[in-house]
């Protein structure tokens, strides 16, 4: 009796908390429920990328471009113009290029799109080397333009780019203006192999010396990079202390000239006539490291030399050179401006 | 609270009901996770198959190159069929790319590797048509093109592989995001389905176990002889029924036990009676033939009075000595009363009025002997005798509605209210009052009238000091004897 009268209290006692208990276990049933519901929803919607079978609908045509340098922002920028213009046209567009200039790798690179059968190319006409696969590509029926830089005295291939001869003229007439007495000039050549590069010298050096007071100490490259640069600025004005003006042909060039400025601790003022308008380039305008620089339009050689191959596709006749504006900037253009 | 309200299901119904809930828990866990296996097994193998795919066109064009140089130098006719057979197997892989390999993101690219692919091709065939034709210039022109052409295709095979790889990262950090998700789901639908368990065990062990323990609650408190607990309640399952049968064996149970009960009573209030009897029975013979003999020596002496009173006293004695156990009609009781009267009566004279007024259709009432009696006989010591002024005992009878109505009223002195009380409570004793002709007490007629007419009789006490007392009994009409 005893042990039964135990056995009654002990169930009487489990029976007492059990009252709150039914409810938080319906509470946690209901949450971890659609906490499950949630979570199987998320398993259920990854997407699965590698499946696709499905052919996306590309553009009609198929073109290239082929740069020198894949991070140069100012060719980017030459793609972007490209790209809208294809965009706009139903056309597929691709980028490719050396990470580097490196002319070899640039021939073999025209080498495959003429082997991936595309319906375009657009390419920097660096040097003449790129003469017999431009050929190659053209008597396979693949239109070719020139952008940014033309072969030299080229009269077979249409050029859409900047007459660089003329900018560096106007670039020339510019330091002619702002200078006065005798004064002794430092030029940084981006690189010896690049035509363009040497066609803006040309222009710079034919405007300079019209007149017997300016004359040209140096002419150094840089081969394309900011550090070779930044040597040999530093060098030129080490030799040369009484430089007051150094002139860069490319964007690149005038990042090392200021860098070699620097570095060189130069006590005199040294003017920097630069290339190209890049960010980098405007902050250098308004702390007037660079003191003038010559804005291309990438952008738009991009867009016309897509526009001008749908043209040769269609069988227009186009004209030989087509030259993109060219303006001057200097610290007042860029005042009110971020990017340009 | 109560588990499954109103459900008629046995519990066995409730089990399998569950069970299988839990088996098709069980079963949508494991398909849940077989399924996100395979998924991701088929996925894995689809990448895989992408790899060896780009690993057998570059194969594949490895060999017709080998093949188209080896018939190049040797320029044997197995040569050429090799050279074919290779080329076959080339366009056949290269063809499987656009099934197989291509989607919307590498689109450009493997496009491009098929035009190089043809390109490749379309300069090997040159090659050996030319070499077919004798233009050894132009063969070894496009066999010097075709070579530079392969190593576009290795060029392009390892760029695809790597733009593959650089997809399939993303895939896979997609698929691991996908297997943390199945594991909160899994812990999830494990939460619940334990959760949901518990409640579900604890409901039917709540349905099942409660019940139990009122039942031996119950069955604990009949052993100890406690019949009169709460009812338990019938639900409508296995347990339901044990309870239903329990009730039914606790209010049988109950019901014997308080027949016993008032049977041995009855019985033994009857014994007391018989006792009674019995002590004033010494020799009824003898004292009736001497109070015959008195009676007709009173007649003989011209004493009318004497001889109509030992009648009475006479009549009076044989009804209180005569059977016990069977029942009798009101019209013997009322005679047996107005005996009573008549001897009263010539005791106290004038003091003292006697009054009967019960309608005829009353009169074959049945109740157990002396029921009148003893309360008039009560009215009288009680009420009259104290009373100084005129005496007035009334015997009304008549019928309501299915009951017969008896009322025993007189004027005399009444009684407190706890007097009154103590007459109808029926937990005390029988009262032994003294000076009764009968020797039984009011108590002991009503609790006769109780177990005669088992409880179905009503009985009131009307009084108030000093303005009488009136006895009303209420007996149903139409009473039969359930038990003889």
């Amino acid at each position: 009796m005893k042990s039964r009268k135990h056995f009654y209290n002990l169930s009487h006692r489990t029976l007492v908390p059990q009252g709150a208990l039914v409810p938080s276990l319906i509470i946690v049933l209901f949450i971890s429920v659609i906490l499950t519901f949630y979570f199987f929803k998320e398993t259920i919607h990854i997407e699965t990328p590698m499946n696709g079978k499905g052919v996306a609908s590309e553009g009609d045509k198929h073109f290239v471009l082929i740069i020198q340098e894949l991070e140069n922002p100012y060719l980017q920028e030459l793609y972007a113009g490209a790209k809208a213009a294809a965009g706009e046209k139903d056309v597929t567009i691709e980028f490719w290029g050396t990470a580097q200039t490196n002319v070899d790798d640039h021939i073999k690179l025209i080498e495959m799109a003429i082997a991936s059968k595309v319906d375009g190319i657009l390419t920097q006409g660096l040097t003449h080397e790129f003469e017999p696969v431009i050929n190659k590509a053209v008597e396979s029926g693949i239109p070719v333009i020139y952008v940014d830089s033309d072969i030299e005295n080229n009269d077979k291939r249409t050029y859409v780019g900047t007459d660089n001869y003329q900018a560096g003229y106007e670039m020339g007439v510019t330091v002619l203006e702002e200078t006065s007495g005798k004064t002794k000039v430092g030029i940084l050549n981006g690189n010896l192999i690049n035509s363009n590069l040497e066609e803006r010298v040309q222009g710079f050096l034919d405007a300079i010396g019209t007149e017997d007071r300016m004359q040209v100490v140096a002419i150094e490259s840089s081969n394309l990079s900011k550090i070779q640069g930044a040597e040999k600025t530093y060098r030129m004005l080490k030799s040369h202390p009484d430089i007051s003006i150094m002139f860069g042909t490319s964007a690149l060039d005038s990042f090392g000239i200021v860098e070699g400025i620097k570095k060189a601790n130069h006590a005199s003022e040294v003017r920097v006539y630069a290339f190209d308008v890049l960010e980098e380039t405007i902050d250098l305008l308004k702390t007037g490291e660079i003191h003038s620089a010559l804005k291309q339009e990438p952008y738009q050689m991009g867009y016309t030399g897509v526009n001008l191959l749908l043209d040769t596709i269609q069988g227009k006749e186009i004209e030989d050179n087509i030259y993109t504006p060219i303006s001057i900037l200097t610290k007042e253009d860029v005042e009110n401006e971020t990017v340009s | 609270m109560k588990p499954f309200p109103n459900l008629s299901i046995s519990v066995r119904t409730k089990f399998i009901f569950f069970f299988i809930i839990l088996f098709l828990i069980m079963i949508s866990f494991s398909l849940f996770v077989v399924y996100n296996n395979n998924q991701t097994i088929q996925q894995y193998t689809t990448i895989q198959e992408r790899f060896f795919l780009l690993n057998d066109v570059s194969q594949k064009s490895a060999q017709t190159y080998e093949a188209m140089e080896t018939f190049l130098i040797r320029q044997l006719p197995t040569d050429l069929d090799q050279y074919q057979a290779s080329r076959k197997e080339l366009n056949t892989a290269k063809s499987r790319l656009e099934t197989n390999f291509q989607n919307e993101l590498n689109f450009i690219e493997t496009k491009n590797y098929q035009n190089i692919i043809d390109s490749f091709i379309e300069e090997s065939d040159s090659a050996v048509y030319s070499l077919l034709e004798g233009d050894i210039e132009a063969y070894s022109a496009s066999q010097k093109e075709a070579f530079m052409l392969i190593g576009f295709i290795q060029d392009q095979t390892l760029t695809l592989l790597n733009e593959d790889l650089s997809m399939f990262q993303t895939y896979y950090n997609a698929i691991n995001k996908r297997n943390d998700y199945v594991q909160l789901t899994l812990v999830f639908m494990t939460i619940a389905a334990l959760s949901f368990g518990l409640i579900i065990t604890y409901l039917f062990s709540q349905n099942i176990t409660r019940p139990i323990y009122r039942l031996t609650h119950a069955a604990r408190e009949v052993a100890r002889g406690k019949l009169d607990g709460p009812t338990l309640p019938e639900s409508n399952d296995e347990i339901g029924f044990l309870s239903k049968t329990f009730n039914k064996m606790r209010r049988d149970l109950e019901h014997n036990v308080r027949q016993l009960k008032e049977k041995s009573e009855q019985e033994k209030l009857l014994k007391e009676m018989e006792l009674k009897s019995l002590q004033s029975q010494i020799n009824p013979h003898f004292l009736f033939n001497t109070l015959n003999t008195i009676s007709k020596y009173a007649l003989i002496h011209g004493s009318e009075q004497i001889y109509k009173l030992i009648n009475s006293i006479s009549k009076l004695l044989r009804y209180n000595l005569g059977s016990m156990d069977k029942p009798v009609t009101l019209a013997d009781e009322i005679s047996v009363v107005q005996e009573y009267f008549y001897i009263q009566k010539t005791r106290f004279q004038d003091r003292v009025d006697f009054v009967v007024n019960v309608s005829d259709e009353c009169l074959s009432l049945k109740l157990p002997i002396l029921t009148l009696q003893p309360l008039v006989e009560n009215a009288f010591i009680h009420g009259i005798e104290p009373y100084e002024q005129k005496g007035v005992i009334e015997i009304e009878g008549y019928a309501r509605e299915d009951n017969v109505v008896l009322k025993i009223r007189d004027n005399g002195i009444g009684m407190d209210p706890e007097t009154n009380r103590m007459l109808l409570d029926k937990s005390t004793s029988t009262s032994r009052s003294t000076g009764h002709s009968t020797g039984l007490g009011v108590k002991n007629v009503f609790r006769r009238l109780e177990l005669f007419y088992q409880s179905k009789e009503r009985i009131s006490i009307e009084s108030e000091i000093g303005r009488g007392t009136t006895i009303e009994l209420v007996f149903p009409k139409n009473f039969t004897l359930e038990v003889d």
